[in-house]
C-alpha cells in the first residue's frame, strides 16, 4: 500500500519543474553525479541517459529545485538519513518513509534488476532523479540527523568573516575548497580509488551507507573550532577538511553508480 | 571625481554582463557549433581567429564597454514587428549587422584579414545572442524590453516565501549558471542528449526565421511572466526546457551557417 502511495505522489509529480537551500551546493552533486558516471556499466548510462533526456549532472540538484514546490513537497524530506545515538537507523520520528536510506532503498525494490520495466516512464524518470540527488546527498557530512551532536555541534567557520553554520560550510565546501575547478577537475582529484576500494564503498545497504555517514560526521566535528577563519586556517586543516569533502563526493557518487548499475542490471 | 570615475566602470561593467547570455552560456553555444562544423569550415575558422570559437565568442561584449563604440550595444538586441516578423532595417538593429557581417565572410576574398575576423567574431556571438530570449524585442509589446517580477515557492503558511527577480535574469543566468561547474563542452554534450535528433529541423532557414522562431518562445513566455507580477517558481522551472532549446538551436544553427560560408 505505502508503495502504491509512494508511486502515486511521483506520477503526481512527474509532470511538472527553486532554489533554494541545497545540501552539498550545485557544485558537490554535480561533482558526485559526474563521478557516478563514469562509474555506470555502459547498459545503465544508456538506460539513464533514456529515461532522463540529459547526463546525470544535470539533474544532481532537480531535487532541491522542486523540494518546495506543493506537489514534490514530500521530496523536501528526502535529503538526510537519521540514526540514534547508538547508529541505529531510525528516521524521523513518526515518519519513517522521510529518510533518505529508507527512499532509496524503496526505489531498489520497486525498480531493482529489471523490474523498472513494469512502470511508466515518467515513475522511472522521477525515480531516478530522486536517486542522482538523494544517494550523494545523504553523503554531505551534515545530512545525517545524529542525535549525539545535540549539545555538542561544532560552531560556525568564518568564511571572509561571514559566519558558514556546520550545514552551510559543509554544503559549499566543494566550491570554496576550489571555486575554479569544473567538474572533470575535480572528478580527476576524487575518483581515485582502487577498483578494490570502490567495490568495498559500494558494498552494503542504504541504511549502513547511512551509520557509515553518521561516523563520518561524528569525525567532522574535530575538523575546526567555532569562530576558525576558513581564508587562514593553517594547511594541515586545509588538508582534512578537503580530505573529508572528496571522500563524502567520492562515496557518493561510487554508491550511486551501485543503485542505478544495481536497477540496469538485466 | 574618484567616485563618478568608480560609478562609471560599474555601469559600464554592469551594461556588460546584463543584457547576453552569460560568457558560459556563449560558450556552451560555440562547444555545440565546433561539434558540428566540417572539416573545411573548422580550419577555416581556425585560419581566421587564430584559435577556437570558444575562445572568441564574448569578443563583441567587449566593445560596448569603450565608449567609442558604446552604440554597438543596439546590435545585440533583434527586433520583430508585432507581427513577429523580422523586417527591420535599422542599422544597429542585430540582425541587420548579422547579414552585414555574412555579406563580409560571403566575399572574404576581397576583404581586409582584420575586417574578416571581426566579422567572424560578430557572427559567433550574434548568432548566440539572438537565441537568448530577453535580446528580442517585439515592437508594441512593452514587456519585451524586460521587467521585473516576484517568484513564490508555493508553500502556504510559514514556508511560504517570494523573492525578486527579472525576465532578463531568469533567462540569462537562472538556467545555464546552474552548470557552470560543468565545462561549456560537457553541458553543451548534454544539450544533446536531449535535442541532438532535432538538428536538422533546427539548422533550416535563415537568420531572419530563426530569429521569428526565437520570437514565438519570447511571446509563450509573456503569456506566463509579466511586470510586477508574483509567479510559482514551479512555471519558472518549466522554462528550463526552452532556454535549453535555444542553445541547441544556437548551436546548430552556427555551425550550420558557419558551414555554408566556408564550404
Amino acid at each position: 500500500m505505502k508503495s502504491k502511495i509512494s508511486i502515486l505522489i511521483l506520477a503526481l509529480v512527474a509532470t511538472m519543474g527553486v532554489q533554494r537551500a541545497m545540501a552539498w551546493g550545485g557544485h558537490g552533486h554535480r561533482i558526485s553525479a559526474y563521478i557516478a558516471e563514469q562509474h555506470l556499466t555502459p547498459e545503465a548510462k544508456a538506460k539513464c541517459e533514456h529515461y532522463l533526456k540529459h547526463s546525470l549532472p544535470y539533474f544532481a540538484s532537480w531535487m532541491d529545485y522542486w523540494r518546495n514546490i506543493v506537489p514534490f513537497r514530500e521530496i523536501h524530506y528526502w535529503h538526510t538519513c537519521t540514526v540514534d545515538s547508538n547508529f541505529v537507523p531510525v528516521g524521523k520520528t513518526g515518519y519513517p518513509t522521510r529518510d533518505a536510506a529508507y527512499q532509496t532503498e524503496r526505489i531498489l525494490k520497486e525498480m531493482g534488476n529489471g523490474k523498472y520495466k513494469n512502470l511508466p516512464d515518467s515513475i522511472v524518470m522521477v525515480n531516478l532523479k530522486v536517486l542522482v540527488h538523494m544517494v550523494p546527498d545523504m553523503h554531505c557530512p551534515s545530512h545525517t540527523a545524529y542525535p549525539r551532536s545535540l549539545g555538542k555541534r561544532v560552531g560556525p567557520m568564518l568564511v571572509k568573516g561571514t559566519k558558514y553554520a556546520m550545514h552551510k560550510f559543509w554544503d559549499a565546501s566543494p566550491h570554496l575548497l576550489h571555486p575554479n575547478w569544473t567538474v572533470q577537475r575535480y572528478a580527476e582529484a576524487v575518483d581515485t580509488y582502487s577498483p578494490k576500494k570502490i567495490k568495498k564503498i559500494q558494498k552494503g545497504t542504504a541504511t549502513k551507507w547511512g551509520i557509515d555517514n553518521a561516523h563520518t560526521m561524528e569525525a567532522s566535528y574535530t575538523l575546526w573550532d567555532s569562530g576558525d577563519e576558513f581564508t587562514e586556517i593553517g594547511e594541515e586543516q586545509r588538508k582534512n577538511i578537503e580530505e573529508h569533502t572528496f571522500m563524502a563526493l567520492a562515496k557518493g557518487g561510487y554508491r550511486l553508480a551501485a543503485v542505478l548499475n544495481t536497477i540496469f542490471n538485466e | 571625481m574618484k567616485k563618478i570615475t568608480l560609478l562609471y566602470i560599474f555601469m559600464v561593467a554592469f551594461a556588460a554582463q546584463a543584457m547576453a547570455f552569460t560568457t558560459f552560456g556563449h560558450q556552451t553555444i560555440a562547444s555545440i557549433a565546433t561539434k558540428h562544423l566540417t572539416e573545411k569550415a573548422q580550419t577555416d575558422v581556425k585560419a581566421i581567429l587564430g584559435t577556437d570559437m570558444v575562445q572568441e565568442c564574448v569578443w563583441l561584449n567587449t566593445l560596448r564597454t569603450k565608449p567609442e563604440l558604446a552604440y554597438t550595444k543596439d546590435w545585440h538586441i533583434f527586433t520583430l514587428d508585432r507581427a513577429g516578423r523580422s523586417t527591420t532595417t535599422a542599422e544597429n538593429d542585430g540582425i541587420v549587422q548579422l547579414e552585414k557581417a555574412i555579406a563580409v565572410l560571403r566575399d572574404r576574398a576581397n576583404k581586409s584579414d582584420s575586417l574578416v575576423k571581426a566579422s567572424l567574431k560578430t557572427v559567433i556571438h550574434l548568432v548566440g545572442d539572438m537565441h537568448c530570449i530577453p535580446h528580442i524585442r517585439i515592437d508594441g509589446v512593452e514587456a519585451s524590453k524586460g521587467f521585473k517580477f516576484k517568484l513564490h515557492n508555493t508553500l502556504v503558511g510559514k514556508g511560504y516565501k517570494e523573492w525578486n527577480t527579472s525576465w532578463e535574469a531568469m533567462w540569462q543566468r537562472g538556467f545555464s549558471e546552474r552548470n557552470v561547474i560543468l565545462s561549456p563542452s560537457y553541458y553543451g554534450a548534454d544539450v544533446e542528449i536531449f535535442l541532438g535528433s532535432k538538428k536538422t529541423e533546427y539548422e533550416k532557414g535563415t537568420p531572419r526565421f530563426w530569429v521569428e522562431n526565437v520570437g514565438q518562445d519570447v511571446v509563450f513566455g509573456l503569456g506566463v511572466f509579466s511586470p510586477n507580477a508574483l509567479i510559482s517558481a514551479e512555471d519558472k522551472e518549466r522554462m528550463e526546457d526552452i532556454h535549453n532549446r535555444c542553445m541547441a538551436k544556437a548551436g546548430y544553427r552556427l555551425a550550420a551557417l558557419l558551414n555554408d560560408i566556408f564550404k
